[in-house]
């Protein structure tokens, strides 16, 4: 119902739709006419206060007090409802029947005619119902034709009222886009300054403040900027540059940073500003003078000063725990990164005294400037650091980066202990791969002996098959073993000589079974044979590993009671040294040997727990040994030494000395029986075998050195009569050929025994090179001959090694067939030589030939002797060789004394000459192979070791007998090395670390 | 020479009573005092084990006298031998404070011998049968069980003997069992080396039987007659007053040593070596005779004299016993007692010269049968690592397969160290420690009827082999001879009872429940 109608008595029901139509036209304008009228009336009051707000920030500036804040504040309001209420003011005639009113501008006569059907339709006693109805409906049906928005148009808004209001408020708007100060009076306005008690102003009199920042030169950064900078993070030692700009006008300020104060000095651009270098976090705080009154803007702004942090190193090898050998390289690799630069890398090392050393590794001097990452190795030994064997060093890497702010912050890496390597672990070391060499040759006798030979031929093939192909890993191992022991620098206790004698003895029993079993028939008695025959070759091998492996352990126990012995005179030596001097050092340097006799001792328990597991207790009995004993002893000894309690210290020391006696006997002496009971008869069969081979040697080199001066007086002789002839020219040049061949062979491939043989080789194409040019073609034969026989053992050799392994890339079957082209190269000299060669025969006298003839039968009984010797070499006791490579040598030397004797019956001096060359030569080398047997390196019962030494009363060995210097082409360390590192170049690099390897390379190959 | 060093074992201790003699004997110039008689009296019925007479004469001397030092370490002797120790070194103490140096000089030497044995004892446990006739002390541990089957070893020979010799030993008899060669020299007056060297595990000295424990050794060795063969000793002791010499004894104790198994006694189990040594010397004429082995078999000039000796004088009273019976044996003895020679009275016994009684022996000795056996020695453990017997089979072929086969035994190839195991018996049938080998083998890989075939001749030859018996008693047992295996797994207990295999198989094979349970409570002990 509209407002102000009353209820009208009941009209008939079509009629109430169209009063109910007519009645909410009449609101609906009502509405729409009063939302505009609103609309009109924010439109004035926003644009009138938006005036009145910047009228009163450009009056009042960036500070205003609270109450002209309030009072401001309270104008606004009232200016915003006043011109409300004066533009709604208009709308209450709205009310009511009022809004008919609205009608009269488009309709005139509808708006009376509407007014009355509502009044009808409220007053009370209308006399025809129906006439009102019908009114009714008329005037609805034509309020239904006009819409309301053209009664109340939407044209009502372009009133002055809102055209004003909203240009006052664009206005308005736009000053206080555009004008700081406006904005910062505004502000003011709803932030009205404090005022604290010592009368300064607390108020937002900061516009903004501007930051540069310039950083520490080691950095290496630009200068950066930063605006409006409420938070400066900067790392310490930056130069903060910063201009303020102030509200108000202002000629200075202060600038508290943290505790401390820098002066604001105003800049030409109206703003103020202050430089200052960042130490330490701390809050900026910023204070305006301006006519004499303080300011202190409200702004929180602070600064951080962000430390260097230390670089962070890693340390990626060596790992910790390792034991390399002193002279061994060992390659240092670590990575180190930091968060502005790094400046130097450092190697650091603690020696076993305690001692520390320091290499530096990078730096960015030397680089190319400051770098954040580093990724490096480098190469070095043990005792370049100052280890000495048994040592135990501690390593670790120490970066600095080029903080020149608070001092270079030094990051440190995690370290790692490094043990140099004792003689006895060098010998321990190799332990591991005896006993798997005899685990495996256990397991192929077993994997034969439980397999029966079926009666089934194909059967009976296809076990040998399976057995062959079982067998063949072991072999590769056995090979691998043979091949480090012989490329290794130093001579490894490893009994090459036999080990070589089983690889090739089971090599050619396999060969025999499978050529048994060739082609299709059945022959089980052969097959039968060869399979016996391979099991008691294995069953020989079984017995010698094993008694090997125990006599290595047994050695292992003996170097360790040899060390302790070493350290025990040492310990005493330092402790004396001690007293006397009562230093640090003395003090540091005892202390790491009791450590490093402490070491010792582990060890020994270690060796002799292995040990036991081997060698019967009678021989060696752990548990009698006063180990624990000498382990309290030395305990109690660091205490005294800690202690300073000398005299106790000497007491323990002397105990110790005791004990470690007693040990020392207790292996010596229980090492020997072990000894004797297990090679005892084998020790005498080739100490027996040594000394006849020493014997038949002096005696070829006796007859060979008579044949040797025959031919160097017929020789003479022939040079008198005969010209020299112009072909020796040309064959010194065919030689040169030959020892540049030979020299490019002296590559990383070669083996010991083909390192020697190629040296003797190129030693005697020298000497035939000399010969020549002097025109003795007797010598020169000579020697080419000689030259000829090494250099054929080295490429023999190398082509076997090429067969197991042909290297890497092929290089040992490159070197074997260089080898071989230089054999045939020097072959085709020794052959022209020959034809050159003037014959002696018409040169020899009478009395030269009577006495060749009488040095045949003498040639022949030292041909029966190495005969003989032979087959004692190549059936030992128990039927295992005593020397096989010896045996070897001393058939090519029976044959070299066969062609020796008959040519001395012959009365040909040259060709004897020759053979009793080669003959010596074999002899010599099957002395050597005798020498490197067991048998002298692991001592006998005469109480002496390898190398002559008798343990004397205080441990240390003596040197009885003779001291064998060794020769130039002996000399193998370096040239070893390189075939090493030049073994190591040939791995793949990690991608990343190719100039590490590159430096590493050229530090060590020069 | 080993074998007469071997042989020393018994008679050294016996040699030694002229000590135990010299420091009973009292420090008087004049031995004619009453004091001096009275002591001379105790210490002669101590010595010869008639300890209840030795405490009568003492308990007569009262007073100042009673504090004498020869009294005091009369008395000191008779506690020790009582096993009394703690008592004994405090007598001993006392009289040594009391003794001229003289007499400190002869003492000092027991005394020792019985502090070692207060402080060794100290650690000991003790065990007794029910009766209490019987004390056993041992170390603590797996001795223990050895101690059990001690205490019914030494009722079972206790009884056998009574009725060889008529007479019982007055209780307890002690057995002391010591851990390993150090300790019984510790406790006698033998060296370590002397030990070693002769091979002595046990004495009978000072009123005990000392063993040392078969664990000591690497093959054990047949403890249960060795307990038997000291405990003869002790009873000639008693019986011919110390008068019996050292033939005597040996000959007797070596008889009768298998008295306590019961079946027949005086039945000689003959060591196969020096069987053989008994033929070569009966072949070739080369028997010792008794001019030679008097007084003292330690003066015959090499050891295979000693143990042909040995040979000799148990053959000789097999011989005697068998001939004249046990009764003209005791009638000996009782004659010996009285102090009438050893020759004379064994004549005078049989009533024949002591002649016939040598050409009756003579004529009975085996003849050669061509079998040259060897001697098995008796060897100690030394640590705890692997022992070599490698070196004890001669033969070098067998040699080398049995260590081959012992590496692949080790390393778990069990039908592989077979084979090898099989050649080294083919190469040698005879050698026990490869026969055993091969035993094991063959019962590992199935083949208890190998193992019997091989083992069942050694263990005649060789019963001393403890391993021979263990493997074939569990063959035996595998192939459900029941019988059989009882008898070889308790040959193999009584002589290396610390072997588990035999306890474990007993443990289902033994005849009473008795000994199965304590088979059962021995395999759970000892097996790993």
């Amino acid at each position: 119902m509209p407002s102000g109608v009353s209820a009208a008595p009941q009209s008939p029901p079509a009629s109430a739709e169209a009063i109910a139509r007519v009645g909410g036209y009449v609101r609906a304008l009502r509405r729409r006419a009063t939302a505009l009228y609103a609309i009109r009336a924010l439109s004035a009051s926003v644009g009138a206060s938006a005036a009145g707000l910047l009228a009163t920030a450009a009056l009042s500036g960036p500070i205003i007090t609270p109450v002209a804040s309030q009072a401001v504040v309270a104008l606004l309001l009232l200016t915003f409802v006043g011109c409300s209420v004066w533009l709604l003011w208009p709308a209450r005639r709205l009310s009511g029947l009022g809004s008919c009113d609205l009608l009269e501008p488009v309709a005139p006569a509808l708006a009376s005619r509407v007014r009355t059907t509502l009044e009808l339709e409220a007053a009370d006693g209308v006399q025809s119902p129906a006439l009102v109805a019908a009114h009714a409906r008329q005037v609805s049906s034509e309020v239904a034709a006009i819409p309301v928005h053209r009664v109340v148009p939407y044209g009502w808004l372009r009133h002055p009222s809102v055209i004003v209001g909203l240009l006052t408020l664009a206005v308005s708007a736009l000053s206080f886009g555009l004008d700081d100060g406006l904005r910062g009076g505004a502000h003011a306005l709803f932030h009205p300054a404090q005022v604290r008690g010592d009368g300064v102003r607390v108020a937002p009199v900061v516009a903004g403040v501007h930051a540069r920042l310039i950083y520490p030169s080691y950095l290496g950064m630009p200068p950066a900027e930063q605006a409006d900078a409420k938070l400066l993070e900067v790392p310490r030692g930056t130069t903060v540059e910063l201009t303020v700009s102030p509200r108000l006008s202002s000629r200075h300020g202060v600038l508290a940073v943290g505790e401390s104060q820098v002066r604001l000095r105003p800049v030409p651009d109206g703003g103020l500003f202050a430089r200052f270098v960042a130490r330490e976090s701390a809050s900026l705080d910023v204070s305006l003078e301006s006519d004499g009154a303080w300011y202190q803007d409200t702004t929180e702004r602070a600064l951080r000063a962000v430390a260097d942090r230390p670089p962070k190193v890693r340390l990626l090898s060596p790992a910790d725990g390792s034991i390399v050998e002193a002279d061994s390289p060992m390659r240092v690799r670590f990575s180190a990164e930091d968060d502005h630069g790094l400046s130097t890398v450092e190697l650091a090392v603690r020696l076993a005294d305690g001692e520390q050393q320091r290499r530096r590794l990078w730096s960015s001097v030397s680089s190319d400037g400051p770098r954040k990452a580093l990724d490096d190795a480098t190469i070095i030994s043990p005792a370049e650091l100052g280890g000495q064997p048994g040592d135990v060093l501690v390593v670790w890497i120490e970066a600095s980066d080029a903080d020149v702010v608070a001092g270079p912050n030094v990051g440190l890496s995690e370290s790692a202990t490094i043990e140099v390597a004792s003689d006895a672990q060098k010998f321990s070391m190799h332990i591991p791969r005896m006993q798997e060499l005899l685990d495996g040759a256990l397991d192929v006798l077993a994997d034969r002996l439980e397999t029966g030979l079926p009666s089934e031929p194909a059967h009976a093939r296809q076990r040998m098959q399976e057995l062959h192909a079982g067998v063949a890993p072991w072999l590769e191992r056995l090979s691998q073993l043979i091949g480090d022991a012989e490329h290794a620098a130093e001579e490894l206790p490893i009994d090459v000589d036999q080990l070589s004698g089983i690889l090739r003895r089971t090599r050619r029993e396999l060969r025999r079974e499978s050529s048994a079993y060739r082609g299709s028939g059945n022959h089980p008695k052969r097959w039968r044979d060869v399979d016996r025959r391979v099991t008691e070759e294995h069953e020989k091998d079984v017995l010698l590993l094993a008694d090997t492996l125990a006599q290595a352990l047994v050695d292992e126990a003996r170097v360790l009671t040899d060390e302790l012995n070493q350290l025990k005179s040492e310990i005493g030596e330092l402790l004396q040294r001690y007293k006397e001097e009562q230093s640090p050092e003395a003090k540091r340097a005892l202390l790491a040997e009791i450590a490093k006799a402490q070491r010792r001792l582990r060890e020994l328990a270690e060796s002799l727990s292995r040990l036991s597991k081997r060698v019967p207790s009678e021989f060696i009995n752990r548990e009698a040994m006063p180990q624990k004993n000498a382990r309290g002893n030395l305990e109690d000894l660091k205490a005294a030494i800690e202690s300073g309690d000398m005299d106790s210290a000497e007491e323990f020391l002397e105990a110790l000395a005791a004990q470690i006696d007693d040990l020392t006997e207790h292996i010596d002496s229980g090492g020997a029986r072990f000894r004797e009971s297990r090679f005892g008869q084998r020790d005498r069969a080739m100490s027996e075998a040594r000394h006849r081979v020493d014997m038949l040697a002096e005696e070829q080199q006796r007859l060979a050195g008579r044949s040797r001066d025959v031919v160097q007086r017929a020789t003479e002789r022939a040079q008198r009569q005969d010209a020299p002839s112009s072909q020796t020219e040309r064959l010194r040049d065919l030689a040169q050929e030959v020892e540049q061949q030979l020299e490019a062979l002296g590559g990383g491939n070669l083996g010991t025994h083909e390192r020697r043989m190629l040296g003797r080789a190129k030693s005697r194409v020298r000497d035939t090179r000399d010969a020549l040019s002097t025109g003795d073609m007797a010598e020169a034969n000579r020697m080419s001959s000689a030259a000829k026989r090494s250099l054929d053992q080295a490429s023999n050799s190398l082509q076997q090694d090429a067969q197991m392994f042909p290297g890497h890339q092929g290089e040992t079957s490159d070197a074997a067939r260089a080898a071989a082209e230089a054999s045939d190269r020097l072959g085709e000299l020794q052959r022209r030589i020959q034809e050159q060669t003037p014959g002696l025969g018409e040169h020899v006298n009478d009395g030269e030939r009577r006495q060749m003839r009488g040095d045949a039968p003498a040639q022949r009984d030292a041909r029966k002797l190495a005969e003989q010797l032979g087959e004692q070499l190549g059936t030992g006791p128990e039927g295992t060789p005593l020397s096989p490579q010896g045996e070897r040598s001393i058939r090519d030397a029976t044959e070299a004394m066969k062609e020796a004797e008959r040519a001395l019956e012959r009365g040909n001096p040259q060709d004897a000459a020759l053979a009793q060359e080669e003959a010596t030569e074999r002899l010599q080398q099957a002395q050597e192979w005798m020498r490197r047997g067991r048998g002298e390196r692991s001592g006998s019962d005469d109480g002496q070791d390898g190398q002559g030494r008798r343990r004397s009363g205080d441990g240390r060995g003596k040197v009885d007998g003779p001291v064998r210097i060794p020769g130039a082409d002996e000399h193998t360390g370096p040239v070893e090395m390189r075939r090493r590192l030049l073994d190591a170049m040939k791995e793949p690099t990690a991608s990343g670390f190719e100039s590490a390897v590159e430096r590493y390379y050229q530090e060590l190959l020069q | 020479m080993k074998r007469a060093c071997a042989s020393l074992l018994l008679w050294l201790p016996l040699c030694m009573l002229p000590v135990d003699r010299a420091i009973a004997a009292p420090d008087d110039p004049r031995g004619l005092s009453g004091l001096a008689t009275t002591v001379d009296a105790a210490a002669e019925a101590i010595t010869t084990l008639r300890l209840e007479e030795a405490e009568r004469v003492l308990a007569s001397v009262k007073g100042r006298e009673a504090e004498q030092p020869a009294v005091l370490f009369q008395l000191a002797r008779l506690h020790y031998y009582r096993g009394d120790y703690a008592s004994a070194v405090g007598a001993a103490e006392r009289a040594m404070e009391r003794a001229t140096d003289r007499q400190r000089e002869r003492f000092s030497q027991m005394l020792e011998l019985m502090r070692a044995s207060e402080r060794i004892g100290a650690t000991y446990e003790q065990m007794v049968s029910d009766d209490g006739r019987f004390v056993v002390l041992h170390q603590k541990g797996k001795d223990a069980m050895l101690a059990v089957h001690a205490i019914e070893v030494l009722a079972r020979a206790d009884t056998a003997l009574e009725k060889v010799f008529g007479t019982r030993m007055p209780g307890p008899i002690r057995l002391e069992i010591y851990p390993g060669a150090e300790t019984l020299a510790e406790v006698s007056t033998l060296t370590l080396e002397q030990i070693q060297t002769t091979g002595t595990i046990a004495l009978s000295k000072w009123n005990r039987l000392m063993l040392t424990s078969p664990k000591a050794l690497v093959r054990g060795y047949p403890w249960a007659d060795t307990v038997t063969h000291e405990l003869i000793h002790m009873v000639l002791s008693r019986m011919t007053l110390e008068h019996a010499p050292v033939w005597l004894q040996e000959g007797t104790a070596k008889l009768f040593e298998r008295a306590w198994r019961g079946g027949e006694v005086g039945k000689l189990d003959l060591d196969p070596g020096a069987q053989a040594l008994l033929v070569d010397a009966h072949k070739s004429g080369e028997l010792l005779t008794f001019e030679q082995m008097h007084p003292s078999i330690a003066m015959l000039p090499s050891e295979d004299d000693a143990a042909l000796a040995f040979a000799q004088v148990a053959t000789f009273m097999e011989r005697y016993v068998q001939d004249h019976g046990l009764a003209k044996l005791r009638d000996a003895l009782q004659r010996i007692a009285s102090g009438r020679d050893a020759r004379a009275a064994l004549a005078a016994a049989a009533g024949v010269s002591f002649a016939q009684l040598e050409r009756g022996w003579k004529s009975g000795l085996p003849a050669d049968d061509g079998v040259k056996l060897k001697r098995l020695k008796r060897r100690f453990r030394v640590g705890d690592g692997p022992h070599d017997e490698s070196e004890e089979v001669e033969e070098s072929q067998a040699r080398r397969y049995m260590r081959i086969g012992d590496l692949l035994w080790d390393r778990g190839r069990i039908a592989a160290a077979a084979k090898e195991y099989r050649k080294a018996h083919g190469a040698d049938p005879l050698d026990p420690i490869v026969a055993a080998r091969f035993g094991r083998a063959a019962l590992q890989s199935g083949d208890p009827q190998g193992a019997v075939d091989a083992l069942a001749r050694q263990a005649e030859l060789y019963p001393g082999h403890g391993p021979t018996h263990a493997v074939l008693g569990v063959a035996q047992a595998e192939l459900g001879n029941r019988d059989a295996a009882q008898v070889s797994l308790r040959e193999a207990v009584w002589t290396n009872p610390f072997d588990p295999a035999p306890h474990c198989a007993l443990a289902k094979v033994g005849a009473t429940r008795r000994e199965i349970d304590r088979a059962l409570e021995a395999c759970a002990l000892l097996s790993p």
